[in-house]
């Protein structure tokens, strides 16, 4: 874990590489909003939804996407929901290049990151990184674009249709209550079945190192059979470190700043807030993989490649 | 069927207290022209209602009525082709895939006789009965019924009808309807309509973006429903049988209302609490409410509370003896609407206080006992009387009551809120009625006929607009002349009907005429408002050119004046069509200031000072008088742009919102 200081690194600097452009644009955008006005010292002083509405209502495009839910804990809590929807985020499509953008770094990145967790023992040069990067690039995105397809059929053929009974069912349902336990059925259904896909990506991902897969498909497949034939195992620390995920999260919902900040140091001090639940979201995830990997590497023995 | 069920006596006595309703009653709040004594029974499973209506009508003008014109609101849900559900499309707010044949309604009329009583002399009109498009002339809608009589009705008689009548009851297309084993019904028999002085019927149909007009009058109603549900109408409960077939009969009675209405669920629960202020009418107070909602229970009495006491001081008290209010079960479809006496409010699950729900829609349905039931409008054609001064009253009483709202934004499909204390609404500005009226503030001329305007944008006009206008004469005038203006219109026309031509003859004569050009401009017309400060410039004035100077002529260049000057040039704009006089407000850094009145009429001015100081901004409208103005961040300007920090802050917010959103993508990839 700890030499995924280095990893994590590289990894933050492709999000600000992937965000910071827009960020910017959206800077100018709001200046422009707001011009020389009265009004921006509301907006400095805290929120003013008065402006927001004017806004709202002329800006479109990357503009789209901003608003008072920016604030606090509230962003987090817009993903989770977008996330479980499987809904992409109101906005440019400059939004979803930057997702691409940052998914092919990951994919670019992710063959060195688990060939360090798998071989601890060789040298870890820069060098190495970066070469075995680019060795199971291809592989990788091939196995993005699979991971995707299933995520797909999840929110298709489960997440919409299980929403939709729940509609039905609880046509003549006068409690808001049982609707609720219901949704969050269906919540935790989808919720799982995500989690599912993503422990066949990412074993896969460690299968094609480790076991020096050609196929992604068969990787992919190679994962969701360890998942299956050790649900115990791999159930468990995937919980485990949902766990220690959801701790970061509620965590950071105590020392998100909020919308208060009025001079530089602090708007840099809260800025800086967020940066660090970013890296520790990136470290827990170099944490899954590595303990994923150390799982994956303690029960196998590696087969014939393909 | 109910000839046979009813004894004679029984039926004789109907008509007598129906007949003795009618009369006009010195003692009586209203004129009480539409009396109904009416018998229904629900059946909960069949989703049925079996009714008998007597109505005692009064012919309370000087022309003959030789027909009697009734809504008969249901059959708006009888299928696609009516007129309601054709508007409805243009809302689209349902798919009609998600409607089953089991949700449509109906109400049919079985059976129309005139009874037998003073100069009318009994008679079958069922087989004349016609339905009516005044409208839109759409054949297909049924919403209108037509009752041909074999006399007519002369000035200042009065007609006993009976009607029986079936009715299939909707799963809730708009405010009433069933889900489940909750039942509420409004507008559920056959309501006459309103004759007008010149001898015609003022009786719309249906339309989707318009409620509801009727003549005053006493109800007495009784309710058979299940024995053990829980049962809550306008008026009081004055009586209830058990019955030998497991049903209860509920009897409730109100004088001086113009609409009835009920509602019945096993699962009720219920509040009672007193309303006692100095110098205003004691209420009893009765709240239905979800089992779910207990924890909520004195949120929503302190709101009904604050609504009473609030338009009771400033306008003028709630007659009644008692009003009841409910919670409606989850998904009903018929919270947050007002009957006499009665009315609906809507929570959530998990509510957070400082969020301004329910207290907002329980003090807005409770201001329409003000606003719609005791002051009587006709909210086909102009519901903005009632919907835009209860608008403007709800605000007014929620920031006074509680203060400014916070920002909720709800999660996981709307079912866990998280407030943002930090973030506050502006009453009607800034999260409100303003955002919705600049969407829509050229779609209609506010004068127009309610049913007449666009449906998608109705309500922006009816409820936003008017607040907005109110707001704006509150803070040209002064709180002082808007209420009096508010309370002298409640005065003169409570329990009776006003036209849009009575609210502005009160607000002129109250303000001296003064409010002519302004009514001109937001009600006669849909002008939209955008004053703008084009430019300011503050330069230092330096002498340049020749001069004299003891005897000679030298030439100076950039030579300061003793002490400094600077000449402020400063240009402001009228970018709509809406024109009012606004103030412009030039700020000066040593604390000056230079205000005029600007009467708006040229599309620009330009404001010149010469200072010893800078400018430090410049501002039209700087008290923000002027709601209507649809964009308030172009109304200043100062020389030099502060814009960068909060441009700055708030963009590295949402930079943090992206980064998570492209980690969780990659978490799962």
């Amino acid at each position: 874990m700890l030499e995924a200081r280095r990893l994590a690194g590289w990894l933050y600097l492709a999000s600000l590489v992937a965000s910071l452009p827009l960020t910017l644009a959206l800077a100018m955008i709001l200046r422009r909003s707001l011009g020389a006005s009265l009004v921006a010292d509301n907006l400095r002083e805290g929120f003013d939804l008065g402006w927001y509405g004017e806004f709202a209502f002329k800006e479109t495009g990357l503009g789209d996407s901003f608003g008072p839910w920016v604030t606090g804990i509230l962003p987090v809590l817009e993903n989770l929901e977008g996330l479980l929807g499987g809904e992409p985020p109101t906005g440019d499509w400059t939004l979803l290049l930057a997702g691409m953008v940052f998914l092919l770094v990951w994919a670019f990145f992710g063959g060195g990151i688990v060939d360090r967790y798998a071989s601890p023992e060789e040298a870890h040069l820069r060098g190495r990184l970066f070469a075995k990067s680019g060795e199971y690039f291809f592989r990788f995105v091939r196995l993005l674009v699979i991971s995707a397809l299933f995520y797909a059929a999840v929110f298709r053929w489960v997440s919409q249709p299980l929403h939709r009974r729940v509609e039905d069912w609880t046509r003549d349902v006068t409690s808001e209550q049982t609707v609720v336990l219901l949704t969050l059925v269906v919540y935790l259904v989808v919720g799982v079945l995500l989690v599912l896909v993503s422990m066949a990506a990412d074993y896969g991902k460690i299968a094609l190192v480790v076991e020096q897969r050609r196929s992604a498909l068969l990787a992919f497949l190679r994962g969701l059979r360890f998942v299956f034939s050790r649900p115990g195992k791999t159930f468990g620390l995937y919980a485990l470190l949902l766990a220690v995920g959801l701790v970061l999260v509620a965590l950071y919902a105590v020392v998100a700043p909020g919308p208060g900040q009025r001079v530089w140091w602090s708007v840099l001090l809260a800025f800086l807030v967020g940066q660090v639940y970013v890296v520790a979201r990136i470290g827990l995830k170099l944490w899954f993989l590595s303990s994923q990997t150390v799982l994956f590497q303690s029960v196998e023995a590696p087969p014939a490649a393909n | 069927m109910w000839r046979s069920r009813i004894p004679f006596l029984l039926s004789l006595s109907l008509v007598w207290a129906a007949a003795e309703m009618g009369a006009a009653d010195p003692a009586g709040l209203s004129p009480r022209i539409a009396n109904y004594t009416i018998e229904v029974k629900l059946d909960p499973v069949k989703k049925m209602l079996e009714g008998r209506s007597v109505l005692s009508w009064r012919n309370d003008t000087r022309k003959p009525a030789p027909e009697l014109w009734f809504h008969l609101y249901w059959n708006a849900w009888k299928n696609n082709k009516s007129t309601w559900m054709r508007e409805d499309n243009y809302r689209r707010r349902r798919s009609l895939r998600k409607i089953r044949p089991e949700d449509w309604s109906y109400l049919q009329v079985k059976s129309a006789k005139v009874l037998k009583a003073g100069p009318f002399a009994e008679a079958d009109l069922t087989g004349a009965l016609r339905y009516a498009a005044p409208d839109d002339g759409n054949a297909d809608d049924q919403t209108v019924l037509v009752v041909p009589l074999a006399r007519a009705v002369g000035p200042g008689e009065t007609i006993q009808l009976e009607m029986i009548w079936t009715a299939k009851i909707p799963r809730t297309f708009a405010r009433t309807g069933f889900r489940g084993n909750f039942f509420f019904f409004a507008h559920w028999f056959p309501k006459v309509g309103v004759f007008q002085a010149d001898g015609t019927w003022n009786c719309h149909q249906f339309h989707a973006a318009t409620e509801f007009f009727s003549d005053y009058g006493v109800y007495d109603v009784q309710m058979t429903v299940p024995v053990g549900w829980k049962l809550g109408a306008t008026g009081r409960e004055i009586e209830v049988k058990t019955n030998p077939d497991g049903t209860a009969t509920h009897r409730y009675q109100q004088a001086d209302v113009h609409e009835f209405a009920w509602t019945t669920s096993p699962d009720y629960r219920e509040a009672r609490r007193r309303f006692e202020r100095p110098g205003l009418h004691p209420v009893e107070m009765r709240l239905l409410y979800q089992p779910e909602h207990e924890g909520q229970v004195e949120r929503h009495f302190r709101a009904a509370q604050a609504a009473l006491y609030y338009y009771g001081t400033w306008y003028g008290e709630y007659p009644y003896d008692q009003v009841t209010f409910i919670d409606p079960a989850y998904g009903a479809g018929v919270g947050g609407m007002e009957y006499p006496t009665l009315f609906t409010c809507g929570t959530r699950l998990f509510n957070p206080f400082g969020g301004g729900s329910p207290e907002g829609v329980t003090v807005h349905e409770a201001g329409h006992q003000f606003w719609y039931a005791i002051v009587g409008n006709n909210e086909f054609e102009s519901a903005w009387i009632d919907e835009g001064l209860n608008t403007f009253s709800t605000a007014r009483t929620m920031d006074t009551e509680y203060g400014p709202s916070s920002y909720v934004r709800r999660f996981f499909k709307g079912f866990f809120p998280v407030e943002v204390r930090a973030i506050k609404r502006q009453r009607l500005a800034g999260g409100g009625s303003l955002d919705d009226y600049r969407e829509s503030a050229r779609s209609d001329v506010q004068a127009t006929p309610t049913y007449h305007y666009f449906p998608a944008t109705a309500s922006d006009i009816t409820y936003d607009k008017t607040a907005l206008w109110l707001l704006t004469i509150e803070r040209t005038y002064g709180w002082e002349t808007l209420q009096k203006i508010l309370s002298t219109f409640f005065q003169r026309w409570k329990f009776r009907h006003p036209t849009p031509e009575d609210f502005i003859a009160v607000a002129n004569e109250v303000t001296g005429g003064q409010l002519t050009p302004f009514f001109d401009q937001v009600f006669w017309k849909a002008a939209v408002f955008d004053y703008a400060v084009d430019s300011a410039v503050s330069q230092e004035v330096k002498a340049e050119g020749l001069a004299d100077k003891e005897g000679q002529v030298v030439y100076e260049k950039g030579k300061s004046a003793e002490p400094k000057l600077y000449e402020t040039r400063v240009v402001v704009r009228r970018l709509q069509d809406g024109v009012l006089p606004v103030e412009v407000l030039l700020k000066f850094e040593n604390g000056e200031e230079v205000r005029e009145v600007w009467d708006g009429q040229e599309l620009w001015k330009l404001y010149r000072a010469v200072k010893p100081s800078k400018l430090a901004y410049a501002a039209v409208d700087p008290e923000r008088k002027l709601l209507l103005d649809i964009n308030y961040t172009n109304n200043s300007q100062r020389l030099k742009s502060r814009a960068r920090l909060p441009a700055l802050k708030w963009a590295s917010k949402w930079m943090i919102w992206l980064q998570d959103w492209l980690n969780t993508l990659a978490f799962f990839f």
